[in-house]
């Protein structure tokens, strides 16, 4: 994490005068600062992550310094000749250590913690925030933007939202419970049937944040994956512009073949929902993987799903469709990606 | 009965004994108690009840549980060594987490604590043996029987596959259709019948069956601290047990209680799940904490330092853990003002357990502290507990736990506090009376590697866990790509993780070489202050060869002479004269004897009983509902078996100079014990009721159908139940008043009003809709299952009572049938008027 985001965080959201707001700012660095990854928690872009990372680092430094006091004290405890050892009554030991410490360390953790827990709450916002609505699968993210161009806007296991603006994610559940989790951004939020949950996130810099489902949902809980992409205003609405344009022309060629196979699961105009659920299919020309993460959409890659859905990502509720042939399967593949 | 009782010859201050008895000689007593006492060993062997044998059992089994669950964690941290390493598909190691998780909380770290306390506690409070020993054993054999049967499902390939804490609807029948799930409910229900069983087991026992002089304040810590434990599990386990049997019929039956669509909710599940699932996480480390509160006194050679505080420190400790659950449900959705009063309730348990390891390390500071090897891995225990309680209160925080809720950082966290509240001490305590168990020393050697190994294995393994968990490792994944920096930690771990199994393995080696080779221990080798060490090691099956009347907390430093005149006969109740099994048996505070206990030989009941019991849950399991039913009838002859030996026919004569036996006492441990059941049942009720509310008012779908309307059958039921109330009380006092043809028709009477509240019952609700209609009226319909459960209880147990009293076994002073038939009904009716105001009343004047 930079210097000046921190700078940034300790001056609007700490509230600390800038003198010393810039004095820990160059300290989080030191005391562990990031730990950089795709999936890092240590490696915040947003500003819940961002108190979160500072929250642990606190905690983490507190807790190691805590560790070695205890340790060291039993240690001399046990091991220091009685005869050599300090004169400390037990009333002093028993009372500071076990009642005043951990009650003075737990209402200081409680006080800071509950604000920033307030900060990250997803409280009315006079429409500031963006809405994308996600309803999880076993095993997709199914992505709906309620006011994109020309009404409401299907996609799948990827996210577009603008940069730099809190985004209040609706989440809903079509099967079992799972976890709506970008770590980059902040924390997590359980996708429940019969319930619609919301999270706030919110990233300071366009970027790709990877996302995962958190809680164990199934099968193939592992390969559960999503991209969070965060655009500047302009770029967002170009993303979803193509989006609503999206699809393959119906008189394609290939249509009849993807109808035959695959329309009763998946749609294929943007603003379409399938009869049974299935990923929209519109802009997955556009997708950066497939499979919800399973693999990288390069050149060749839907073919290679088609063929080895079912090994590559075992019992996904895609049939096998062994019993497509290679004419019709290289059919379908030229009609999605005809959808550009 | 005065004839046969001559043994008893103790006064109530228990401190003389019989003059003329005092002329055998110590080996001669042995000889005559080990005949008393004796059990039987090969195959009949499976028919012994006694302490010393049914707490090496358990401890023995939960080892073997130790091992497999131990090897299910080697093969996930082989999976999880390298990224998209394919040793196992995701139907394995879906079952391999998910049954390690069950294996080491059901299967290893409850029965072995039980096991522990078993062996231990009659030998610390100076006593011959628990309140029911034949209890202990059919709760073995429940274990036993559970555990084998969640260990086929694993050999079958079937095992439960769902996440431990086994969350709907991905447990449920649509998405989880094989017959894994069904093991997962069944087992684990089974096993925690036994863990009931122990609860009330020590909580009678400690309260009841001590030594003379024994007072509560004068009672080891550890007998503190397993009462405390108990009476958690009283109220902790009926919450998982009604959401075994309410997800088990969702499953079987379409009972659609955690169905979104049908009324019901997922999140009453975890509610139901983690008001079990929190607690038991003091469960493990209450135990824990017990084995160090009774080594360190020993190794700092002085008495703990602030005794009482720890005691209260024990018991807040026992209070907060219920009010924390929700602390496992920050990302459901709940109010962000809820989430913060869990929260303060999280941290707030840290402030007694702080309190104790300042007791604990105050204790070593004013001693003389020796460093022998037990000490080893006390140390590994406060350093590995206290790393697991900062991160405790780290997750405790709500907008930290979003970020590392489901985690990595929370598997490495929760390995922290069990391995280091449980593991760390249990080893501490394994080498500590290994001497007394086997009689033999182990090699101090050995131990020390062993420790080493595991404390480095332990913490290469798991402190960098929390940060694979912070760079976005979620749990339960069975494979991961590369790129995302988990590779080198991962790594690190499984490395870790086979040194510290290597550590285990030494510890096991050490135990067996030691066990048969080990140089012989002479008694007490730790210079100990409490009563187990008075014993010679071996110990006998009898414990103590007459018991002492103790003035002190630690016997043994008071008087380094007592286990001598134990073993001369100068406590209370020599067996000299002994005939039966006998302890005494004290007022509950003061511990002043007041009454005999009279123990049961050797039994096949328990094993009978246990047999049943596994093949109900068979036939459950397969499905075969009405041959099921015939397994329940089976162990319900069983149990009136069973209940039919316990007293006597004859009144017993002059008590005056004596004790009277428990069964004419007022304080008899059989009614104590019904109280205590009926405790863990009515949190059992309580939660149903929750469940009830719950479905009612919270949950989210379609509005609960009205379906039970106020009517005269409802009165009637009310009536009924009030009728079988009255007439238990009334019979009873026709027994006091010796008016014997009265008594038996009040107990008639009382079954005959439990009949028509049954059919009242049945008749109040006349349009009731199917139970798969709406999780409402499946919710209704498991009440009144409930009730009516009840009362045939109460039925058999007055035609018990009046069956007793005409073959002569009730008497004016034998009225312990009478008082467990009263106790029961009581309840019953209280619950049935419970369940008809809240089915019949409630709906009236709170709108859903």
């Amino acid at each position: 994490m930079s210097s000046e985001i921190c700078l940034q965080v300790f001056r609007t959201r700490v509230g600390i005068r800038p003198g010393v707001a810039s004095l820990l700012a160059a300290t989080v660095p030191v005391l562990g600062g990031c730990l950089p990854g795709p999936m890092s928690a240590l490696d915040p872009a947003g500003p819940a992550a961002l108190e979160i990372a500072t929250l642990w680092w606190v905690m983490f430094w507190a807790s190691a310094a805590l560790v070695l006091l205890m340790t060291g004290l039993g240690l001399y405890a046990a091991c220091r000749r009685p005869e050599r050892r300090a004169r400390v009554s037990s009333k002093l030991l028993i009372f500071g250590g076990g009642l005043a410490l951990p009650s003075a360390a737990i209402v200081a953790l409680l006080i800071y913690g509950i604000r920033a827990g307030h900060s990250l709450l997803a409280v009315p916002l006079d429409d500031a925030a963006y809405r994308v609505e996600v309803t999880a699968h076993q095993w997709w993210w199914e992505v709906a933007y309620p006011d994109g161009r020309g009404g409401r806007l299907y996609s799948a296991n990827e996210v577009h939202v603008p940069a730099g603006r809190p985004v209040d994610v609706h989440l809903r559940s079509a099967d079992v419970i799972h976890g709506f989790w970008v770590p980059r951004l902040g924390g997590k939020m359980d996708a429940i049937p019969g319930i619609t949950n919301v999270i706030r996130l919110s990233a300071f810099e366009p970027g790709v944040y990877r996302g995962q489902c958190a809680e164990f949902c199934g099968a193939q809980h592992a390969r559960m994956r999503l991209t969070f992409e965060a655009h500047a205003e302009e770029d967002l609405e170009r993303r979803l512009a193509a989006l609503a344009a999206a699809g393959p022309p119906a008189e394609a060629t290939g249509a009849a073949d993807f109808q035959a196979a695959c329309g009763r699961c998946h749609a294929v105009r943007p603003g379409e929902r399938s009869l049974e659920p299935g990923p929209n299919l519109a802009d997955l020309a556009f997708r950066r993987e497939l499979g919800a993460g399973t693999i990288p959409n390069e050149e060749g890659a839907l073919e290679r799903w088609l063929v080895a859905h079912q090994r590559l990502k075992p019992e996904n509720r895609m049939p096998a469709f062994d019993d497509l042939d290679t004419e019709r399967r290289a059919s379908i593949v030229r009609y999605l990606e005809g959808g550009r | 009965m005065s004839e046969r009782r001559t043994s008893g010859g103790a006064p109530p201050d228990g401190r003389g004994n019989d003059g003329a008895s005092r002329t055998l000689s110590a080996v001669a007593r042995h000889r005559r108690l080990n005949r008393v006492w004796h059990n039987p060993s090969g195959l009949r062997g499976a028919s012994a009840v006694n302490h010393t044998v049914v707490g090496k059992r358990f401890m023995a089994t939960a080892l073997f549980f130790f091992f497999v669950g131990g090897v299910l964690a080697m093969l996930i941290r082989a999976q999880l060594a390298t990224p998209d390493h394919s040793l196992f598909g995701h139907e394995l190691y879906n079952q391999f987490f998910t049954m390690h998780g069950t294996v080491m909380m059901f299967l290893f770290a409850i029965p072995f604590i039980e096991g522990l306390a078993m062996y231990l506690l009659p030998k610390m409070l100076g006593s011959r043996d628990l309140a029911y020993p034949r209890l202990s054993s059919f709760g073995y054999w429940c274990y036993l029987f559970g555990g084998l049967m969640l260990l086929a499902s694993l050999l079958a390939g079937v095992a439960p596959d769902s996440g431990w804490f086994f969350y709907t609807p991905l447990s449920s029948k649509h998405y989880t259709p094989g017959i894994n799930a069904d093991f997962w409910l069944l087992g684990v229900t089974f096993v925690e019948i036994s863990a009931i069983c122990a609860a009330v087991e020590f909580v009678v026992s400690i309260l009841t069956v001590r030594t003379a002089g024994m007072s509560l304040s004068r009672m080891p810590l550890f007998a503190w601290y397993i009462l405390v434990t108990a009476f958690m599990m009283l109220f902790g386990f009926p919450p998982l047990i009604l959401g075994s049997i309410l997800l088990e019929l969702e499953r079987a039956f379409d009972w659609p209680f955690f169905d979104a669509a049908r009324g019901g909710d997922p999140i009453l599940w975890q509610h139901l799940f983690w008001l079990f699932g929190h607690p038991e996480v003091y469960i493990i480390f209450l135990p824990g904490a017990a084995i160090v509160s009774t080594l360190v006194p020993v190794f700092a050679g002085r008495p703990i330092v602030g005794y009482t505080l720890t005691v209260a420190s024990v018991i807040s400790i026992g209070f907060i853990s219920f009010g924390l659950w929700v602390h496992h449900m920050y990302t459901v959705g709940i109010p962000h003002l809820a989430l913060v009063f869990f929260s303060a309730a999280s941290m707030l348990v840290a402030v007694p357990t702080a309190v104790q390891f300042f007791v604990w390390i105050a204790t070593l500071w004013q001693g003389r502290p020796r460093l022998e090897l037990p000490m080893l891995y006390l140390f590994g225990f406060l350093v590995v507990f206290v790393f697991g309680g900062l991160t405790g209160v780290m997750v405790a925080l709500v907008p930290f736990d979003w970020q590392v809720h489901d985690t990595h950082f929370v598997v490495a966290h929760m390995h922290y506090v069990l391995v280091g509240g449980l593991v760390f001490p249990m080893l501490a305590g394994i080498y500590y009376w290994f001497p007394l168990v086997a009689g033999r020393r182990t090699f101090p050697g050995l131990g020390a590697i062993a420790f080493w190994l595991i404390f480095i294995g332990f913490n290469v393994t798991f402190l960098i866990m929390h940060f694979t968990g912070l760079m976005g490792m979620p749990r339960r994944i069975y494979a991961y790509p590369t790129g995302l920096g988990w590779d080198v930690p991962n790594l690190v771990s499984s490395i870790g993780g086979f040194v510290m199994s290597m550590g285990l393995l030494l510890v096991l080696i050490d135990l067996v070489l030691s066990w048969s080779a080990g140089r012989p221990s002479r008694r007490d080798p730790w210079n100990a202050g409490t009563l187990e060490w008075a014993l010679p090691t071996p110990p006998p099956f009898y414990n103590f060869a007459s018991q002492p009347a103790v003035s002190d907390r630690n016997p043994l430093w008071l008087d380094s002479s007592l286990p001598a005149r134990i073993a001369a006969g100068q406590g209370c109740l020599p067996g000299d004269n002994a005939v039966q099994q006998e302890t005494l048996g004290v007022e509950m505070i003061s511990g002043r004897p007041n009454k005999l206990v009279v123990l049961p030989r050797p039994s096949w009941l328990p094993l009978w009983s246990g047999m049943a019991m596994a093949g109900f849950f068979l036939l459950v399991l397969a499905k075969l509902y009405w041959l099921a039913s015939i397994g329940l009838a089976a162990a319900l002859c069983v149990f009136l078996r069973w209940g039919w030996e316990n007293g006597a026919r004859r009144d017993p004569g002059d008590m005056r100079d004596g004790l009277p036996p428990h069964h004419v006492a007022d304080d008899a441990p059989g009614p104590l014990g019904v109280i205590f059941t009926l405790v863990a049942d009515a949190t059992f009720f309580a939660s149903l009721l929750f469940g009830y509310a719950y479905v009612w008012l919270i949950a989210p779908g379609p509005t609960p159908p009205s379906l039970a309307e106020p009517n005269l059958a409802a009165l009637l039921a009310a009536g009924a139940l009030g009728a079988a109330w009255a007439a238990v009380i009334l019979g009873e006092r026709a027994l006091v008043a010796t008016r014997q043809v009265n008594f038996d028709l009040f107990m008639l009477a009382s079954a005959g009003a439990g009949i028509g509240a049954v059919a009242a019952t049945a008749a109040a609700f006349p349009h009731m809709p199917s139970p798969t209609s709406h999780a409402y009226a499946a919710v209704v319909a498991m009440l009144i299952a409930y009730v009516i459960f009840h009362v045939v209880v109460g039925v058999v147990l007055s035609a018990f009572a009046f069956a007793r009293r005409r073959s002569g076994f009730v008497s004016v002073y034998r009225r312990i049938d009478v008082r467990v038939c009263r106790i029961w009904w009581i309840y019953t009716a209280a619950t049935g008027l419970v369940t008809l105001t809240a089915v019949f009343a409630v709906p009236g004047v709170v709108p859903a």
